[in-house]
């Protein structure tokens, strides 16, 4: 279907995803915003971006070329690496090491697995890099960067011997950090010996201590970068013939984006280069209501992924693992667990009922579907509730006897009766989701009640309610393009730069006009670099921030501080800050005990706005029956009002009980929440007075 | 009421649904208390080791929920625990927060201090929250505690028994001076601090699920939740043939004299959903350290139960009540006051391996061939760097491999079986930065695992210099011959053996013994040290010719023990003579070669 929509200057983000490439598209001119799907082409991921490329022009009545013309940025998340490492399908790699350290890597210091201490059968994940293809080097530095050893260029050239077959080389010394002299020298030796491989060294890839994480984020990174290169190199040339002269950038793990230039040297940032792109997304419809913070969830059919947004940023580790491989580069915090909606309720051996984390998956999928599926589900369950219209499903309607039988099987070995098994497997999956996000939350810091929680995926706006209830949570937001999530958060991609300077000292002997000294040489980097980039200077932003820990503790906590008291020099609010948090997280502060500065940060930010739509929400949104539910937060039956559209007016207000059909969704509405719009259509649902302690 | 309702006849005041949810929420405080330790604590040990376990319990000293970062600290908290509870008995108030480490009135290890909280609602006492951990130094006569001329408990720690270091809500400074007044390391009453941190997050946490379901309602769930862990371990058990099974193993050195051996011997009744463990006939406590308190044995049977039952468990004590143990009084595993037990955390090695080996005709597919028994040592020093005291134990030196078992090979240096895998080696550079240490070499050592169709993990060479001078070195553990070495299962053969060897600067060397003080070690001295590996499952000529070859590529066993030990030829490319391998395994092979019984 033709639109003929004039297209004038186009932003484009491109999500490429297992199944579908997702796009949006959006005409800077014309403030409008346009969301596209096709299907993903895994043996070659760029035909799918091409192909959904034509069809976006058809739909806009022009030809490729001239969309691709029109195109002033492409921001693109791509799979290639994720995929690598998780089939196994990375580049044939070595691993230069100091001799007598060939191991580290393989070792994960000794660690089974927490999940698994009793698990004799328990198998370790392969390392990235055989032990054959491991090889010592004759070479030594000190943690001071003194050459104990120096190199011994004959031990170079034999164990670069055993690297015919290799498409990559990855070279970790021990304490390059320090001193990456050795790395340098090997890394032009191997690039002189070795025809074409990819080439990575650790002192340029993580320069911090720690030989573990250092040697496997390197190791990643020789694994992926040959993929990752030719993808990018391919994908830039096939753009270009097809008329693109505009800029691409690589969205990375870190939610920040970047050219390929430089992604093609640390290919291993874009491990989560696609599933950083829902925290941004969600980032911006959170900031809407006033919040610079929330817990994004997309409730998939087997999996459900958490991730969070605070002060206004997504929430980034360093302690990442993609496949159980550690990744050390700072990546979004994404938590994924084993529950959506084709997850399997059973009973275990104790009598107590359990949900996934094994899945019915796509097909035969859940018993509703009526294609075949007997195990109940959890979308069986949240049809017997109610919560699904039983005459809508996409093509036709669901089959509430085959839901039925499902449930019925654990219901009968509960000794339930049906709605009471339907509303324990609801209850106890929202347990889990609302524990997979008290992980996240908990372990960075935070309290998931100061959070709204931003939802995805077709289930989400289902059990959203029961789980923001289950954490106190009192604001929910159901972004109105929440299908494509991911590539609309590659649109609004702030550009962002970390700074961070080593500055070892007691708080006590601290002077404020030397930690002002530093963080404004740091904020003049970040207003350097976001004035190059053609950033105004009244959409930068600088946030400073100190890392402090009481001497001798091992880790640190990260106090912002606002820019005004760095100015005024005025510091001496900084202790009962720290004092504070460690208390709130740790039951116990040490008031008045001795402090010690580890380092002083600046992240700058380069705010992109006016990506999303200003014009005027109608309200399409309308009553059409009555429907008994299980009310997911006061768990009685009710009588919910059904509505039927996809926006509301903003001045509108819908009262719990409530069910909202939308063609992809039904957002429930308990009676202790009202449901409303923002100014972009975005669903709302707020808990109410007094039911919500 | 439905049909199935009627049909069931269940308690209706009972909500499987509210059961678990009590038992997630449980989970998840358990595991908040444990990431203030990890994240606040001061010592290495607990820092980066995490050597501790988190529990809670009921307030008659019942274990609701527990989570064990080291499972050997796991268990071995509830006899304590119940002790502490009966010792203030009509007086504790909310506020109080107790000490607690005597080996004789339930502790387990000198060591292993418990700080417990107790959690009122309104006036009702209604849980504990407790956390037990390892302290860098607990007083005594050496640094770290580890003290092999030990023959009383006063020589090897400060003995706490049950104490209160805050008494509703108000430090007790008296005890407080008292106690870390005894300790040498400042960083002791810190970690103690973090430990009462978390009992308090865990207090916090447990106010607000008992807001959200009233305490009768949590009482009867609680119970609910026992029950059914009880039940799903009854169901475990069942599956075990009945029967009578036994075993015995050795373990070496008393401390004194170095030559003597002593005898960890059991009797394993099964009976329909019960087991019962009998320790007679071991030997009878030591003059010297190596004997283990009573809570030792307890944790070590329930590792090898869950590791056997092969299920999730939850962590209870459900599991307790269908678990008999006697020991007898007066043994090494149940001394009398007031001997000296600072060894016995690490007989756990020796109590595991002889229950897997009893078991082994019993359940042939869940237990595992041997593990690499623990060979550790703690160092004390001045780092001459900044002119302080140090103190650290050599983590990555002492984690040889596992056990191989049915359908897997051995954990490659995982250490000992009662850690499960969960402490962590020391990063190569974070130990250079830590201590005054140079780490020349640190590798699998090859042909350390023990063959077999599933062979042991690998064990680890370790190679480093003091760079301090006048370092004081406690040297503790077992398994440094081919006799006491990890022991195979089913023709598999034994992982090698634990070594320890020191360079001086002048070139001489010294093999300290397993159980020795060794002092005044001068800079420049090289500690040498291999962890041996896991023993192996079944027999060698049974194992794929193409992972022996595999192997053998990667310089994990050389081609002679390929062709010794695995019947295969096969060159250090990994490149395999066929013809002559399978000349070489038709030979080796015993008429009678013992095949597991597959449907066993």
């Amino acid at each position: 279907m033709t639109e003929t929509i004039p297209i004038d200057q186009l932003v484009l983000g491109i999500d490429v995803g297992g199944t579908y490439t997702d796009f949006t598209a959006y005409d800077e001119t014309a403030d409008a915003l346009y969301e596209h799907k096709t299907r993903s082409t895994p043996a070659n991921p760029s035909d799918a971006v091409l192909t959904g490329i034509s069809e976006l022009a058809d739909r806009f009545g022009i030809s490729r070329e001239s969309l691709l013309n029109r195109t002033r940025l492409i921001v693109h998340g791509t799979t290639i690496a994720t995929n690598a490492v998780l089939t196994g399908d990375g580049a044939t790699t070595g691993l230069l090491t100091t001799e007598g350290f060939r191991d580290v890597l393989e070792m994960r210091r000794g660690i089974r697995s927490r999940e698994n201490l009793y698990n004799n059968k328990y198998e370790p994940p392969e390392p990235l890099v055989p032990r054959h293809r491991r090889v010592g080097v004759t070479e030594r530095v000190n943690a001071d960067g003194d050459v104990v050893t120096p190199l011994d260029t004959d031990s170079l050239e034999t164990a670069a011997e055993g690297f015919d077959d290799v498409d990559a080389v990855a070279i970790c010394f021990m304490h390059s950090y320090a001193n990456g002299e050795h790395e340098t020298q090997a890394e032009t030796f191997i690039e002189e010996t070795v025809d074409d491989a990819f080439v990575t060294v650790s002192s340029d890839v993580l320069p911090e201590a720690g030989h573990y994480s250092r040697v496997s984020t390197t190791a990643m990174n020789a694994y992926v970068g040959p993929v990752v290169e030719r993808y990018l190199n391919a994908l830039e040339e096939r753009l270009e013939t097809n008329g693109f002269s505009g800029s691409l950038q690589i969205m990375q793990s870190n939610g920040g984006i970047a050219p390929p230039g430089s992604v093609i040297k640390r290919p291993a940032t874009t491990v989560l280069s696609g599933p950083a792109g829902a925290p941004v997304g969600a980032n911006q419809f959170a900031e809407d209501l006033g919040f610079d913070r929330a817990v994004v969830a997309d409730m998939g059919g087997t999996s459900f992924d958490v991730s969070l947004v605070s002060d206004g940023s997504v929430n980034v580790t360093t302690d990442g693992e993609i496949n159980r491989q550690p990744v050390s580069l700072p990546m979004c915090d994404v938590n994924t667990i084993g529950a959506g909606g084709g997850s399997i309720a059973w009973v275990d051996d104790g009598g107590l009922l359990r949900i996934g984390p094994d899945s019915a998956g796509a097909d035969p999928g859940p018993a509703c579907y009526g294609r075949g599926g007997e195990q109940p589900t959890c979308t069986d369950a949240d049809l017997l509730l109610g919560y699904l219209n039983p005459e809508k499903f996409v093509d036709g309607t669901f089959d509430v006897e085959a839901a039925e039988t499902a449930v019925a099987s654990v219901a009968d070995e509960l000794g339930y009766d049906l709605n009471e098994a339907a509303s324990g497997i609801f209850d106890i999956i929202n347990l889990s989701m609302a524990r997979a996000i008290e992980d996240i939350t908990l372990s960075a810091g935070y309290d998931p009640r100061e959070f709204p929680l931003a939802i995805g995926g077709g289930a989400g706006p289902i059990h959203a309610a029961g789980i923001a209830h289950e954490l106190d949570i009192e604001t929910i937001i159901i972004p109105q393009i929440s299908p494509v999530l991911a590539a609309f958060g590659m649109l609004t991609a702030d550009l962002r730069h970390d700074y961070v300077r080593g500055f070892h000292d007691q708080w006590a002997d601290i002077d404020a006009p030397t930690i002002r000294e530093t963080i404004y040489e740091m904020v003049g980097e970040g207003r350097e670099a976001l004035d190059d980039e053609g950033v105004a200077r009244e959409h930068q932003r600088m946030q400073p921030a100190i890392d402090l820990r009481y001497r001798g503790q091992h880790h640190e906590l990260t106090i912002d501080v606002p820019m005004d008291e760095i100015e005024r020099g005025e510091l001496d609010r900084v202790p009962d800050r720290f004092d504070e948090k460690h208390e709130s997280l740790y039951g116990y502060a040490m008031e008045g005990e001795p402090l010690e500065v580890l380092s002083l940060r600046v992240t700058a930010e380069g705010i992109r706005e006016g990506v999303l739509n200003d014009e005027e929400i109608t309200g399409d949104v309308t009553r059409t029956g009555v429907r008994t539910i299980r009310d997911p937060v006061s768990k009685d039956s009710v009588e919910a009002t059904i509505y039927e559209g996809a926006t509301m007016d903003p001045d509108e207000s819908i009262p719990g009980p409530a069910v909202i059909e939308s063609p992809s969704t039904a957002i429930v509405v308990p009676s202790t929440f009202t449901c409303e719009s923002d100014q972009r259509g975005s669903f709302v649902l707020n808990a109410g007075g007094g039911s919500n302690e | 009421m439905s049909e199935n309702e009627r049909k069931s006849g269940r308690d209706d005041s009972l909500d499987p649904v509210v059961t678990s949810v009590i038992a997630s929420r449980l989970e998840g405080i358990g595991r908040k208390m444990g990431t203030t330790i990890e994240r606040s604590a001061r010592s290495p040990l607990l820092v980066e080791g995490r050597d501790f376990s988190v529990g809670i319990y009921d307030a008659n000293g019942v274990l609701i929920h527990q989570t064990e970062y080291i499972p050997i600290l796991g268990y071995a908290t509830a006899p304590g625990v119940q002790q502490v509870i009966d010792a203030f008995e009509g007086d504790i108030n909310e506020g109080d927060v107790m000490l607690h480490n005597d080996v004789f009135t339930g502790g387990n290890q000198p060591s292993d201090w418990k700080v417990l909280k107790p959690v009122f609602v309104e006036d009702e006492l209604v849980a504990w929250t407790v956390i037990n951990a390892h302290q860098a130094d607990v007083g005594g006569s050496v640094p770290g505690s580890y003290n092999p001329d030990a023959t009383e408990i006063w020589q090897e720690a400060l003995r706490i028994p049950p104490v209160k270091l805050y008494d509703g809500g108000e430090r007790r400074d008296d005890v407080w001076e008292l106690i870390f007044g005894n300790v040498r390391l400042d960083v002791v009453s810190d970690d103690v601090r973090a430990m009462i941190g978390g009992c308090t997050v865990g207090e916090r946490n447990l106010h607000e699920l008992l807001e959200r379901y009233d305490v009768e309602t949590f009482h009867r769930h609680k119970s609910e939740l026992l029950d059914s862990t009880e039940k799903m371990v009854r169901e475990g058990i069942q599956e075990i043939p009945d029967g009578t099974y036994e075993s015995e193993v050795p373990v070496v050195d008393d401390g004194f004299d170095h030559e003597r051996e002593m005898t960890i011997a059991v009797t394993i009744e099964v009976a329909g959903e019960t087991m019962s463990f009998d320790f007679a006939g071991t030997t009878d406590q030591t003059p010297g350290y190596v004997n283990a308190p009573r809570a030792v044995t307890m944790s070590s049977v329930m590792i090898t139960i869950f590791m056997i039952l092969e299920e999730h468990i939850p962590h209870n004590d459900g599991i307790l009540r269908c678990v008999d143990i006697d020991i007898p009084s007066g043994s090494m595993l149940n001394p009398d006051f007031p001997a000296a037990s600072a060894f016995g955390n690490h007989l756990s090695d020796q109590i595991c391996t002889v229950i897997m080996d009893a078991l082994a005709d019993a359940v042939p597919k869940r237990v595992t061939a041997g593990w690499n028994p623990l060979l550790c040592g703690l160092v004390s020093g001045i780092d001459p760097r900044i002119d302080e005291p140090y103190v650290d134990l050599i983590l990555n030196g002492t984690k040889g491999g596992s056990g191989g078992t049915y359908n897997a090979d051995g954990y490659d240096h995982i250490g000992l079986i009662a850690s499960g895998g969960a402490i962590a080696a020391q990063d190569p550079e974070m130990f250079e930065i830590q201590d005054p240490h140079f780490l020349h070499h640190y590798e699998f050592e090859q042909d350390s695992a023990g063959a077999g169709r599933w062979r042991g993990g690998l064990g680890v060479r370790t190679e480093f210099e003091f760079l301090a001078d006048g370092v004081e070195a406690s040297i503790f553990g077992d398994g440094d011959s081919t006799e006491t070495a990890a022991p195979g299962l089913f023709d598999g053969l034994r992982g090698s053996p634990n070594a320890l060897e020191l360079e001086y600067p002048d070139g001489d060397t010294y093999e300290p013994e397993l159980k020795e003080l060794v002092g005044g070690i001068p800079k420049g001295t090289t500690w040498k040290q291999v962890a041996g590996g896991g023993g192996g499952y079944g027999n060698p000529l049974e194992r794929p010719v193409e992972t022996v070859a595999e192997d053998v590529r990667n310089g994990l066993i050389s081609p002679e023990a390929a062709k010794s030990e695995y019947g295969v030829v096969v060159t250090k490319d990994g490149t395999v003579n066929t013809d002559q391998t399978e000349q070489l395994r038709r030979e080796l092979a015993p008429t009678d070669l013992e095949v597991v019984d597959a449907d066993s």
